[in-house]
């Protein structure tokens, strides 16, 4: 009697196994059935980090608008016909391997045509899934000089990081400093490189390297850095940290009474977090990717859509970054004139699209987007460089 | 010391044994019939049921509860990762390089991890998940906190990965069946139960402690092998992160840690059942998977499959019951029966 019980019971976890690879299987059948070639909708896709560590609604509500204002034209004209567009959203929990994964299940189950990214890391982890899958990835968020070589289906817009180094020292030559310079940033091979461009772009703009120093990501005690900040008497800070170790130097700068004449904070003052250390921001210089001053254009789309939902440049920054790749991606497969991932490619390659960043020439699948200067007072960000349309550099008087 | 000999159970396996061989060979078989979605979801299911598998037989079965899975998926996936992208050696020998990595690490830190018990052993792993995260992270060679990108051309993909990935559940399968069916499983279970009495019994704690961490890493190690294979970029956010010690350990204890099909159910339910199909609502997700755990914890702690198995079993051996030993609380009481 038990024996017979016990294969009952593992006839039944036989028969539920087998069922539940019949209904995977089933299920991901009926999916791949709705392929982007059917005469339905484009489907693009996108997995983002819509909560967890990093959150960025602002770069999917840019992609939203986009696609809203294709289908508000009718769709897009593919093989004659045309056709709306869905954008399947995904939230990956910013977790790097549910990421992957539904990365994965877009292109793979969805049948998506192309994908869109996220940010940061995230976009270098995709870019190897794009290029595996061959399906056109376009991103953001990803400093052009960090996107590495891959196999021509990610295509980066964005900003340079060469490009802020030079415009923050000159921006830091119109203030009235010795020219020393404290260099801090993480030590993984992303913050060394960062801190090695900043280093050379000095030197080339007639700043002196004073220090430089690497820390691992997460330091809360940044005394010696501080120290070396001190002792070299250096009056420019560039901290390229990840915020949480940036907020932290920050608070210890103004207890141990460091006090710069000029400083940025590279990547970390870029987070509308920065906002949160009050009048102790104040002054700090920071890279902006968009500014509503600069005459970009889609800028009044993008403030009246977005302006009441989100006060601060660097948001409705995102806002115009998401629209910027969204576009770029829509106009590939309308300059395609199909839903096939390879002519969609070639398309992005000779994509001549002028959208809210600027307009986008892909060389070597990067297309550099132009780079502002912005400066944090009162929680908010006012662009100080380039000078048209920007206003008067303030001093630093968050660790004054 | 030989410890004392037990009846095996070796009869009882018979059957078990023989549904796991069938379904191997079937799911096998199966990989031309499958489209690359449905091959990839595989892919993804079976590495989730090797590890919950692995963290069953070391958690559920020897009463180790790990959390330094992720360290034993890095380990896999770097040495993958490092054999491929460095030396000129084919994917197969990649491959058990990162089985054999990982039981190597395992070797190293059961120095001084299995003089750890209960919560500080737990803590133990999870700093060695921690450390190895970090450097990797900071590690040049294996391209620091970007990680690398495998060479595609020399991996195995679509159906040719789906049947490593059914070879290698299944080999984490018949890892579970033989303890729970061996006497070398009791003996683990002893140890689990009451260290004291059974080190009394002539057992010898420290050496059934290494005789299930190691396999079990090697297996999760050949899970990280998999995982760099479908990833093709593997980086320390990836397949370092804590969140597979978690997933493993949530899998197992949904689907009900130390019985051979628990994993299985709780592969099912958290993966397919709520991160998958539930993919576009992560809202809703997150608080079925919430109120999910509060719900088995609260009135199913052994899992999902002790329950339905005592609701499969229970009208039979309710009939078996006689009054005398429905009293005593014998072995035939449905409680009993439903140890699978």
């Amino acid at each position: 009697m038990i024996r017979s019980t016990s294969r009952r019971i593992h006839a039944l976890g036989a028969a539920a196994l087998l069922a539940a690879t019949a209904g995977c299987a089933g299920n991901a059948s009926s999916s791949s059935g709705g392929k982007n070639d059917d005469g339905g909708p484009i489907v693009i896709g996108t997995s983002i980090s819509l909560s967890g560590t990093t959150v960025l609604n602002q770069i999917r509500d840019g992609y939203l608008l986009a696609v809203q204002k294709v289908n508000a034209e009718g769709g897009l004209e593919v093989g004659g016909k045309k056709r709306k567009v869905e954008l399947k959203v995904l939230d990956n929990r910013s977790d790097t391997n549910t990421m992957v994964q539904q990365v994965r299940s877009l292109a793979l189950t969805d049948h998506v045509v192309g994908l869109l990214g996220s940010c940061c890391q995230q976009n270098i982890d995709m870019q190897g899934q794009a290029d595996a899958l061959k399906v056109p990835l376009v991103m953001g968020a990803l400093p052009v000089e960090l996107l590495p070589k891959g196999k021509g289906y990610t295509w980066d817009s964005f900003q340079s990081l060469a490009d802020g180094a030079k415009d923050f020292y000159t921006v830091a030559a119109g203030a009235k400093t010795d020219k020393k310079t404290l260099i801090v940033t993480n030590n993984d091979a992303q913050g060394i490189s960062t801190g090695k461009l900043w280093g050379a772009t000095g030197k080339k703009a007639g700043f002196t390297i004073a220090a430089t120093k690497a820390v691992p990501t997460g330091t809360t005690d940044f005394s010696d850095v501080i120290k070396a900040g001190k002792s070299s008497h250096a009056q420019v800070l560039i901290a390229a940290m990840a915020p949480p170790d940036c907020f932290a130097m920050w608070k210890q700068m103004k207890a141990l009474a460091y006090k710069p004449k000029v400083a940025v904070g590279v990547q970390c003052a870029q987070t509308p977090g920065w906002g949160s250390l009050g009048k102790l921001g104040d002054g700090t210089l920071v890279q902006l990717n968009w500014s509503d001053t600069a005459g970009l254009p889609e800028t009044n789309l993008i403030v009246s859509k977005y302006g009441k939902k989100y006060t601060n440049l660097t948001d409705l920054g995102s806002v115009a970054l998401g629209l910027h790749e969204a576009t770029i991606l829509l106009d590939a497969i309308k300059s395609a004139g199909s839903t096939d991932a390879d002519a969609i490619n070639k398309a992005l390659a000779k994509s001549t699209t002028v959208s809210a960043q600027g307009p986008v020439k892909f060389v070597d699948n990067k297309s550099v987007t132009p780079t502002f200067i912005g400066q944090w007072e009162g929680g908010a960000i006012k662009q100080v460089w380039p000078a048209k349309g920007g206003s008067p550099l303030a001093s630093l008087t968050g660790l004054g | 010391m030989k410890t004392p000999s037990v009846p095996t159970g070796a009869s009882k396996a018979l059957w078990p044994a023989a549904s796991l061989a069938a379904l191997t060979v079937a799911a096998f078989a199966l990989a031309p019939a499958l489209s690359l979605g449905q091959l990839d979801l595989s892919v993804t299911l079976l590495t989730y049921l090797t590890i919950a598998q692995a963290w069953n037989v070391l958690a559920g079965f020897s009463g180790q509860i790990s959390l330094g899975a992720a360290a034993f998926m890095a380990t896999g996936g770097y040495t993958t990762a490092l054999t491929l992208v460095h030396t000129g050696l084919p994917w197969p020998v990649a491959f058990l390089g990162a089985g054999v990595g990982a039981a190597l690490l395992a070797l190293l830190l059961a120095v001084p991890l299995l003089r750890l018990r209960g919560d500080y052993f737990a803590v133990g792993t999870l700093a060695v998940s921690i450390a190895i995260q970090a450097l990797l992270s900071n590690w040049n060679w294996a391209g620091g906190a970007s990680g690398l990108t495998l060479p595609t051309e020399r991996i195995p993909s679509g159906g040719n990965l789906y049947q490593i990935a059914v070879l290698v559940a299944a080999l984490a399968m018949a890892l579970t069946l033989y303890v729970r069916h061996s006497a070398f499983g009791l003996r683990l279970t002893a140890v689990r139960d009451n260290e004291p009495a059974a080190a009394g019994l002539g057992v010898s704690v420290y050496w059934h402690r290494l005789a299930a961490l190691v396999p079990t890493s090697a297996l999760t190690g050949l899970a990280g092998a998999v995982i760099a294979f479908q990833f093709v970029v593997i980086s320390p956010d990836g397949v370092a992160s804590v969140n597979w010690s978690l997933n493993a350990v949530l899998m197992s204890v949904v689907g009900g840690a130390g019985t051979v099909l628990g994993p299985v159910v709780g592969v099912g339910v958290v993966y397919y059942g709520l991160t998958r199909l539930l993919q576009d609502q992560q809202t809703l997700s997150l608080v079925i998977e919430g109120l999910l755990l509060v719900l088995i914890v609260r009135f199913a702690p052994q899992g999902v499959w002790p329950l339905v198995c005592r609701a499969v079993r229970f009208p039979a051996a309710r009939r078996r019951v006689s009054p005398a030993t429905a009293e005593t609380g014998s072995d035939s009481s449905p409680q009993r029966v439903c140890q699978p």
